[in-house]
């Protein structure tokens, strides 16, 4: 804005409020020609000025360092004292002050600073535009900003430097799919796929397919995808979806069933370079639980004592660490992490249920059960410590206390169907037969994917002692439901006590012979030898009750 | 004309006011009011100098045009409809004066981020609406020196003579027995009790309230009476009448087990400070209350078959979902699959979320799910789904086929991309123009601290812009947020939501409840230019309580069949709009009105006049 400029608007202006307003806008005119301040001066050690015009690159600023682990706090520090070292080396090649801004760019995402990594990555770019990593970051930057236009043009661009790059063609297929472009998005996972079979590209062709409406197409994608990665659970749905629109509910519901989270597998080197990248506890605690979900324990173990040796005060980490030694086997290291934490922190309650667990595993259930209820002491929601509590308990023959805790596990989540489990069999050994009755009824209505619960309350309403609690038919009907679905011992096994309290001896006996020939089949002799003896009581037309000689077990999916 | 205005040819309208003119008042004749972010004289004049900055900074032909001449400005009215925006705030000349605290500590506690709702609703039976605005509390030791209540305003809507509407809204909450103590977080609606006056139900960390409105301009708190005073931490709550006897039920959304002192403290790569995703912790059931009649409330939860399934709970809308007459539940579960309860006309529910499509992300994963709403989009007759989530996940639009089964349709529709930088809350599918096509409006606001805020210094750094999406007729939406004016360009920690026709002028207006922020009334610029039609659709009964549930087709000569209907739910935390707006474009043809009532009975009325609110009872059709 030039002088002349101000004073013709000036004297054009009616109102001593605009006059006030041109004042105001021309001094801000002219304050930013000002020399800075030493305020601003000090805020430049964190930010760089602008390059010569002719390179168009962006400032480069840091984000707020305090709130960030020392470690990675001097990790960005130095990358950007050497950034700052090469920009001002007047020696320096382009490709040098690329790599200076692009090496910095990587540490501030890995970081998560993705505003602050985006100007990193631009200038590097701009600086070795045929460098096409630097383009990859970039396109990242903006993905997980939000920004799809951005994140197109820039894997798009990367692409043209390094056009058999699988990970950038899947991911700008997914960015294409995101805005709509489904002829492009299954060009990019074509592509992919004619560089190299990979699970993600078909997965993308079998998404595309089927917002197509092609599901043929897609259901033979996707079905490609799993066969090339299984674990990829992710992608059920989508064929569950497939075959849902294409008429097969069956498929549709079996796919659901198998449904997860687990993402298919790319290789992205690039991304992965990342991942290691930073040093914080917090980074290795990540790394260890990924390991231990992926049961790699030695893996696991390795990284959390690299995140203790940075944070030797972290419980969370001491108390991970303990659960990997404990899992790869080393029990007695696994138990003195554990005490070391409690020396610490009395009152962390994770390490009282590991320490639990582990005394359990010696068969120390007595000393469990004094750990699992520290555990449940100090946090009184540790819902899993709880249960463990409850089914310690029960096990030592201490139902009472054990049904409070399997209540109290029910009113925190009552999805838990392992507590009311437990509750039903503390009941039964209470002798509570109608309770127990009533709360399997409710069981089977709220759980009728546990066959353990179907399971059970047919047997109570064939041998419970109670005869108030007793049904023959209704014992009948569930027993031929459980042998639909399987024909093992345990199956005939219930079929033959429901036909006997029906009054139906001579069928009961014959199902009960043939729950013998499977144990014994199975090897389990001393079932087959017990199931033995109750065949004479059928043969003299007498009905069993017992429900089950030992506590039937929970199946763990 | 009102005001003045000084129109800079850049292409800006930047509405003046007179000295000495009412600042409690807004003005709507048809053409723009007085506009402008809160209408503050010294922000008008700073736009004003910016703007003037800017225009001699460019090689653009700034400064006077043909329009403008200093000391009597005059208006370029096609500047004007270029450069208006579709929504005006008037806040400040309406008197909402709401300020949100959430108790924010440095703890990052987890409530902090999730409130709060809002509420439209004419408690006061006057005809038009009145707002509820729901309070934090403090959640780290220390007090305030005002004890932090909700707040009631009743809206004081008049009319000049020369047809302008004046809305004003006046803080009644002392005198409405109204008394929140728990933090608050959302309100739901509904005139539980069929005596024709519309009762109110807070949710909370804490013990949830229920209050009874007495008809006489106070409310009395009820909740432990009626069997509904939930503790635990509830979000979103729904009336509705599941079971068709005529009693609106209660479903109450309820969100996660948090202890302020066991939760652990979570931290980003970095090793910086953040809050913990909903995943470190349990969800806590959600319940069913089947209305016994008497004023009080049932459990029916286990009953209904809803105990054993469940999910952090955010937002929640009702509709019927499979068009068989009985009114269905959809839940957006927060990192969690959603549900789709569809009612099985016996008292129970069936989650067919998964198998229904409308559970997950069309990659096959949950996203977060806050805000939800469900509506006739595509004009084919059934409710359609729409869920706002996070940042980087894209809110998702699920479209019914007619029976219940939807695909996911979020990419091709233009929603996918569009929305990845955001966090939505609230939200609403509404007519924005009236053209009968609906659109989509989602207010924002992030769940993590913006480095680039907390830079600048910023209390709340979590700050940004509402959007706008156009329905273009075709299955596809455009993002037109830049032509809803400057009120859209704020940035805000977006949350509840609440729509509807606050000055009576037939178009959907909007209060905005703003995380640790001011609250904001946007009223609707551009809708009431097309034609309307406005139903309250009521009971036959004496109380002529609002007929929650029922659904309205619109019968139009040559013209597809347009399906709204009355609900109070959706969007995030918050109560909406009972009463249905049908827009109808540039017709002027009367339709014919078809009511499906949630007791299953179906009646038609073909005289409605358009343009204004008609009062539909059940039982009196010709």
């Amino acid at each position: 804005m030039t002088l002349g400029a101000i004073r013709l608007l000036f004297l054009n202006s009616a109102s001593s409020g605009a006059r006030v307003v041109v004042v105001l806008t021309s001094a801000l005119a002219i304050c930013t020609c000002s020399p800075p301040t030493e305020q601003q001066a000090s805020s430049s050690r964190s930010r760089l000025q602008s390059p010569p015009a002719h390179h168009a690159l962006k400032p480069v600023m840091l984000p707020d360092l305090s709130a960030m682990s020392v470690p990675v706090q001097k990790q960005v520090r130095d990358r950007f004292e050497l950034l700052t070292r090469t920009t001002e080396d007047a020696a320096a090649r382009a490709s040098d002050r690329a790599d200076a801004y692009g090496e910095l760019g990587k540490l501030l995402f890995a970081a998560e600073s993705y505003a602050e990594a985006e100007p990193c990555f631009f200038n590097a770019h701009a600086l070795a535009p045929a460098d096409g990593r630097w383009s990859y970051y970039l396109a990242h930057v903006y993905r997980l900003q939000g920004e799809s236009m951005k994140a197109a043009e820039f894997f798009e661009r990367s692409l043209e430097q390094r056009p058999d790059d699988v990970a950038a063609l899947f991911w700008l297929g997914n960015t294409y799919f995101d805005q709509g472009r489904l002829d492009e998005a299954d060009g990019m996972f074509s592509r992919g796929l004619a560089r190299r079979p990979n699970a993600a590209a078909r997965f993308g062709r079998g998404r595309v397919a089927l917002a197509k409406h092609d599901y043929a197409r897609a259901i033979e994608h996707l079905e490609g995808a799993l066969t090339l990665d299984r674990n990829a659970t992710v992608i059920h749905y989508s064929l569950a979806m497939a075959y849902r629109a294409a008429g097969n509910l069956e498929q549709a519901e079996n796919h659901l069933r198998l449904r997860g989270d687990a993402e298919v597998r790319l290789t992205d080197p690039l991304i992965q370079e990342l991942e290691e990248l930073l040093h914080s506890e917090v980074v290795y605690e990540r790394r260890g639980d990924r390991a231990l979900a992926r049961g790699e324990f030695t893996a696991a173990v390795t990284h959390f004592r690299r995140g203790l040796d940075l944070a030797p005060t972290s419980l969370s980490l001491r108390q991970k660490l303990a659960v990997a030694l404990s899992v790869s086997g080393d029990l007695q290291a696994a138990g003195q992490e554990l005490l070391e934490v409690l020396r610490r922190s009395p009152e962390f309650a994770p390490a009282h249920y590991s320490l639990g667990v582990l005394l359990l595993s010696n068969g120390r259930e007595d000393l469990a059960i004094d750990r699992f209820m520290a555990a449940v002491r100090y946090d009184p929601t540790y819902l899993q410590a709880r249960l463990q509590l409850a089914n310690a308990l029960r096990r030592r023959g201490r139902f009472q206390p054990a049904l409070r805790q399997y209540a109290e596990v029910i009113k925190m989540d009552p999805r838990v169907p392992e507590a009311r489990f437990g509750e039903v069999l503390a009941l039964v050994r209470l002798k509570h037969y109608q309770e127990a009755r009533k709360q399997l009824i409710e069981a089977v209505r709220l759980h009728p994917d546990r066959p353990e619960f179907t399971h059970a309350l047919a047997r109570l309403y064939a041998a419970a002692p109670d005869d108030r609690v007793r049904d023959g038919q209704r014992a009948l009907a569930l027993a031929q439901e459980l042998v639909r679905r399987q024909r093992s011992a345990d199956e005939l096994e219930t079929m033959a006590m429901a036909l006997a309290e029906a009054g139906q001896y001579e069928a009961a006996a014959r199902s009960l012979g043939e729950a013998i020939a499977a144990a014994q089949e199975l090897g389990r002799i001393d079932l087959a030898r017990s199931m033995a003896s109750d065949l004479r009581l059928y043969e003299q037309h007498r009905p069993l009750r017992i429900p089950w000689r030992e506590d039937p077990s929970w199946d763990h999916p | 004309m009102y005001g003045k205005r000084t129109v800079v040819k850049c292409g800006r309208t930047i509405p003046c006011r007179k000295k000495g003119s009412n600042n409690n008042v807004v003005s709507q004749t048809g053409q723009r009011g007085i506009g402008g972010t809160d209408g503050n004289h010294p922000r008008v004049w700073l736009r004003l100098s910016v703007a003037i900055l800017v225009c001699t900074s460019t090689t653009l032909a700034c400064g006077t045009d043909s329009n403008v001449t200093s000391g009597n400005a005059t208006v370029s009215r096609s500047i004007e409809a270029r450069s208006s925006g579709w929504f005006i705030d008037a806040t400040v000349e309406t008197g909402l004066d709401f300020m949100h605290v959430n108790g924010m500590t440095g703890e990052f506690y987890y409530p902090e981020i999730i409130a709060p709702g809002v509420a439209l609703f004419d408690y006061d039976n006057d005809e038009d609406l009145d707002v509820f605005l729901v309070q934090g509390q403090p959640l780290g030791p220390g007090k305030v020196s005002t004890p932090l209540r909700s707040r009631l305003f009743r809206n004081d809507l008049t009319f000049e003579p020369d047809g302008t509407r004046i809305v004003r809204f006046v803080d009644v909450t002392d005198m409405s027995g109204i008394r929140t103590t728990a933090y608050g977080m959302g309100a739901s609606v509904g005139d539980y009790n069929n005596d024709g006056w519309v009762d109110l139900y807070v949710t909370a960390l804490g013990r949830n309230q229920l209050y009874r409105n007495q008809g006489d301009g106070t409310f009395r708190e009820l909740a432990e009476h009626a069997g509904v005073d939930d503790s635990g931490w509830s979000v979103s709550a729904a009336f509705l009448d599941f079971d068709r006897d005529g009693w609106l039920d209660l479903y109450v959304g309820h969100y996660l087990n948090w202890d302020r002192d066991a939760s652990p403290p979570c931290f980003a790569a970095s090793g910086k400070r953040v809050y913990c995703a909903p995943q470190a912790y349990f969800a806590q059931q959600s319940r069913l209350y089947h209305n016994d009649r008497g004023g009080t409330f049932t459990n029916v939860t286990a009953a209904a078959g809803m105990a054993a399934q469940f999910g952090p709970a955010l937002g929640v809308t009702t509709a019927d979902f499979n068009g068989d007459g009985w009114v269905d539940l959809y839940v957006a579960n927060d990192g969690h699959p959603n549900q789709l309860w569809i009612n099985q006309r016996d008292g129970t529910f069936k989650d067919v979320g998964l198998l229904s499509g409308a559970a997950f992300s069309e990659y096959g994963k949950a996203k977060a799910g806050m805000g939800v709403d469900a509506g006739d989009f595509d004009n084919d007759g059934d409710e359609d789904v729409f869920v706002t989530n996070l940042t980087g996940e894209g809110h998702d639009l699920y479209v019914n086929d007619g029976s219940g089964t939807f695909e996911t349709r979020s990419a091709v529709a233009g929603l996918a991309y569009t929305t990845l930088p955001y966090t939505g809350f609230g939200t609403a599918w509404l007519d924005i123009d009236n053209d009968g096509w609906l659109d989509l409006i989602t207010v924002n606001g992030t769940v993590q601290r913006i480095d680039a805020l907390v830079r600048a210094n910023d209390p709340t750094p979590l700050r940004q812009r509402k959007q706008i999406f156009r329905n273009t007729g075709h299955g596809r939406f455009e993002d037109v947020t830049g032509l809803a004016g400057p009120v859209f360009d704020g940035l805000d920690v977006g949350r509840g939501a609440a729509f509807g026709d606050i000055d009576n002028d037939g178009d959907t207006d909007i209060i905005v409840g703003n995380n640790n922020g001011a609250t904001r009334v946007l009223l609707n610029a551009i809708g009431s230019r097309n034609h309307w039609l406005g139903l309250k659709l009521v009971t036959a009964k004496r109380s002529g309580r609002d007929m929650l549930g029922a659904r309205v087709a619109v019968l139009r000569d040559a013209q597809p069949m347009l399906w709204r209907r009355a609900r109070a739910d959706g969007s995030y935390a918050s109560a909406n709009d009972s009463r249905v707006l049908v827009g109808l474009g540039a017709s002027t043809v009367v339709p014919r009105v078809r009511v499906l009532w949630p007791d299953g009975r179906v009646e038609e009325w073909s005289q409605v006049p358009i343009d204004r609110y008609t009062t539909l009872v059940q039982g009196s059709s010709k």
